[in-house]
């Protein structure tokens, strides 16, 4: 990479536009002479911001891009515009890169517009936005820019990380070998490719997982098929079951049909026959009990005559019995009368009895006797010992009313018997030769049919539906068999042969760290020797820890530099680094030799004056005048250009 | 006057011209013979049926057990020395009375109703 030309407008001190020509010929030295405050950081921050739109300054923190704008321009109230255009050329090409924007002050306050960035080939189309930086990369990456344009403060930076000893130090010097080498890229390339390859395995994973579940779905889609088979067999059966009823039930309707006319009748008299066995069986029950009945009571015909003769027997019992207590009165009465009369004395009283007493007594006698004689009196023992008879025989005479009610439900019975009997035969003769229980069986059959033919049907629904499922079924996995990944023994391989190629890389990463330090501290050593008065420092170390040191002749390590060789070693180490990174970009150094004692800055000029590529130096008078320069770089010397002083904040650049 | 005595029957038979009456008439409203033969013998009472001796008879049955009630009844109905005798005749009565009843299929409230 070559500086062909650094346009600035009103960029930091430089008010209005600054078009400063870089390019040169053999010689490729050129010189920015100015005192402190001038302007030459700003001038090198103008490179770094044109490429890369950003500017780090002190304490490693981003300049705001008002920083940048001319302060004390008497517009910036009404806005103004301020950039870089950078002509460069690079790889044999060449290149045009603009950045610009607008600054506005307002109220002591300075806002900047968005950044607007051309990047293109000289006189070519303008590369797309998203790829300028991109492109910018290919050319100096933003890693390693600070390789090559590097300012005194970072060289100072620099020397302070190396002079002190550390973890800090190494992880500075490892950054800044692996940035400047490109391991960073190398390491993101690793990363990419780990990431690559984890994705490529998770894919493959999922893709394998997915062919598990494929076979899955496959095995399933064996079972769904069978089961599918299966249903379609019952449905099949049913159907067949089905018609055959139904075909069933027709015949037997036809044959119902054909019956219409007797119907009614074969149900009547299927109906009176089942009645038959209960009235049958009551009557024989009612005949039994009557037969049993009967057996008992047998004097049925006497039984009224034998009550009544009972109830005779017993009035003349009654009246027998009073009228033997009536007899005996009257016998009483004739024995004392008769006593009395025999005594001649009361039987009563004790008086004497006269004669005209006694004759009376007799005249009652007679009386009393006549009367005893005229009343008859049945014969009680006979009546008695009757009806004793009688009431002996009662249980076969008494409640003979029970035959009657019995005879009369016999009767009954025997008439509803003989009517059903008649109805029946009359039903037989209207029903002809029809066998009416038939009838009734083909009712009942008919019955089934249409009970089965429900059934079947509701099965079939049944199975319909379930054989729609599983083709639905069979259809979701079909279709996600056809859809799911398969994976080739190809990408198998290919996953095999990243897993080969990341552990090829990681033990290449490993290689070429090495050998890139090993390179690294060959080329620091190489200049150290060039840049370093002293004959005792030999060389740079760089262990593989990445701890810098400097070394003696006999290979001892100095452990506590001055602070100049110190900066010597920075230098040696920043140069190291921009040799071994490969490309021949252009150095551009601002004030870098404030340390220096005049033999070292010497041996770092003439350095400098050896070098093929461009090497742009911002020097004030305390490290390199007008005139030591032309003295020192002579034919080596491009360009001149000195930065002088207009005001206080405003600075030109001219040319010597 | 010596007084001749005739001795009873040991038991109760059947006259073979009313058997067929006798079973029939068992056959439509009685559990045995038996209680048929007694419902005749209590019939030919309570009608004062004239009294018909059987000629010939099959003896039947025994005149204790079963029927003892019906010699008791005859024996104070009819102060019979010869009670058995009298309870056959008056079966055989009965029996004969009701012949064409029975034949004809009657009641038996029409029978032995009265």
């Amino acid at each position: 990479m070559e500086f062909y030309s650094l346009e600035l407008e009103n960029w930091g001190p430089f008010e209005g536009v600054h078009k400063i020509e870089l390019r040169t010929t053999a010689a490729p030295i050129i010189t920015f002479h100015g005192e402190n405050g001038r302007g030459k950081t700003t001038i090198m921050r103008a490179f770094y911001w044109a490429l890369y739109g950003r500017v780090l300054g002190k304490n490693d923190q981003y300049l705001k891009d008002s920083q940048l704008v001319t302060e004390h321009h008497h517009e910036l109230s009404d806005g103004v515009d301020f950039g870089v255009r950078l002509h460069f050329g690079h790889e044999n090409s060449k290149f045009e890169l603009e950045r610009r924007a607008r600054a506005v002050e307002s109220d002591g306050h300075i806002s900047v517009s968005e950044q607007t960035v051309i990047f293109r080939p000289d006189g070519g189309v303008p590369f797309p936005d998203s790829k300028v930086k991109e492109r910018i990369n290919e050319v100096l990456d933003e890693n390693i820019a600070e390789f090559y344009l590097f300012d005194g403060e970072k060289l100072e930076k620099v020397d302070f990380k190396l002079s002190s000893v550390g973890e800090e130090s190494k992880q500075f010097v490892k950054r800044s070998v692996e940035r400047a080498l490109g391991l960073t890229f190398l390491e993101k390339l690793q990363r990419d490719l780990e990431t690559v390859q984890e994705r490529y395995a998770k894919e493959i994973s999922r893709g394998e997982k997915l062919e598990r579940e494929t076979q899955s779905l496959v095995d399933g889609l064996a079972a769904l098929q069978s089961d599918l088979d299966s249903q379609i067999r019952d449905r099949d059966f049913v159907k067949k079951s089905l018609d055959e009823t139904e075909i069933e039930l027709n015949n037997l309707q036809a044959r119902l049909k054909s019956f219409d006319a007797v119907r009614d009748y074969a149900v009547e008299r299927t109906l009176r026959l089942k009645d038959l066995p209960s009235i049958s069986s009551e009557l024989e029950t009612a005949e039994q009990k009557f037969r049993e009945l009967a057996e008992n009571k047998w004097l049925y015909s006497l039984a009224s005559g034998l009550e009544l003769e009972l109830q005779e027997l017993e009035q003349t019992i009654d009246e027998s019995r009073t009228k033997g207590a009536e007899l005996d009165v009257l016998r009483n009465e004739i024995r004392i009368l008769e006593d009395s009369n025999s005594a001649h004395k009361c039987r009563v009283c004790g008086n004497e009895l006269d004669k005209e007493t006694q004759e009376k007594h007799q005249k009652r006698i007679a009386e009393l006797s006549k009367k005893l004689e005229a009343t008859e009196v049945a014969d009680v023992v006979l009546a008695e010992q009757s009806a004793r008879t009688i009431r002996g025989l009662r249980n076969s005479w008494d409640n003979c009313d029970a035959l009657i009610d019995l005879e009369t439900r016999i009767m009954d019975a025997r008439a509803k018997l003989d009517e059903e009997r008649t109805a029946i035969r009359d039903l037989d003769e209207k029903i002809g030769l029809v066998d009416s229980p038939n009838i009734l069986a083909i009712e009942d059959n008919v019955q089934d049919c249409k009970s089965k033919i429900q059934r079947f049907r509701d099965t079939l629904v049944l199975l319909d539906e379930k054989i729609l499922s599983i083709r639905s079924k069979i259809d979701t996995n079909n279709r996600k068999i056809s859809q799911s990944p398969s994976f080739s023994d190809f990408d198998r391989n290919k996953l095999k042969i990243l897993d080969e190629l990341v552990v090829s890389l990681n033990s290449a990463m490993v290689e070429f760290r090495n050998r890139m330090r090993e390179q690294l501290q060959q080329a620091s050593s190489e200049i150290l020797r060039k840049l370093s008065s002293e004959q005792e420092f030999s060389a740079v170390d760089i262990t593989d820890q990445y701890q810098i040191s400097m070394l003696s002749a006999d290979g001892r390590t100095y452990s506590q530099p001055s602070a100049g060789y110190t900066q010597i070693l920075a230098m040696s180490f920043i140069a190291g680094l921009a040799e071994v990174s490969g490309s021949k970009n252009a150095v551009a150094m601002d004030t870098p030799w404030g340390r220096l004692d005049r033999a070292n800055r010497k041996l770092v000029l003439d350095w400098i004056a050896g070098r093929e590529p461009q090497t742009i130096l911002f020097v004030q008078s305390g490290e390199l005048t007008i005139d030591q320069a032309r003295e020192t770089f002579k034919g080596r010397l491009g360009r001149q250009y000195e930065i002088q002083r207009i005001s206080a904040n405003r600075s030109k650049i001219v040319g010597i | 006057m010596a007084t001749e005595t005739v001795k009873d029957v040991a038991g109760i038979g059947v006259a073979p011209e009313v058997r067929q009456t006798l079973e029939e008439l068992q056959k439509a409203y009685f559990l045995t013979i038996g209680g048929a033969f007694k419902a005749c013998v209590a019939l030919a009472i309570a009608k004062n049926l004239s009294l018909v001796e059987p000629t010939k008879v099959e003896r039947t049955w025994q005149t204790g057990g079963a029927f003892s009630d019906v010699m008791d009844l005859v024996a104070w109905k009819f102060d019979s020395d010869r009670p058995a005798k009298m309870v056959e005749a008056l079966g055989h009565t009965g029996l004969v009375h009701v012949r064409e009843q029975v034949r004809a299929g009657a009641s038996f409230t029409t029978i032995f109703g009265f």
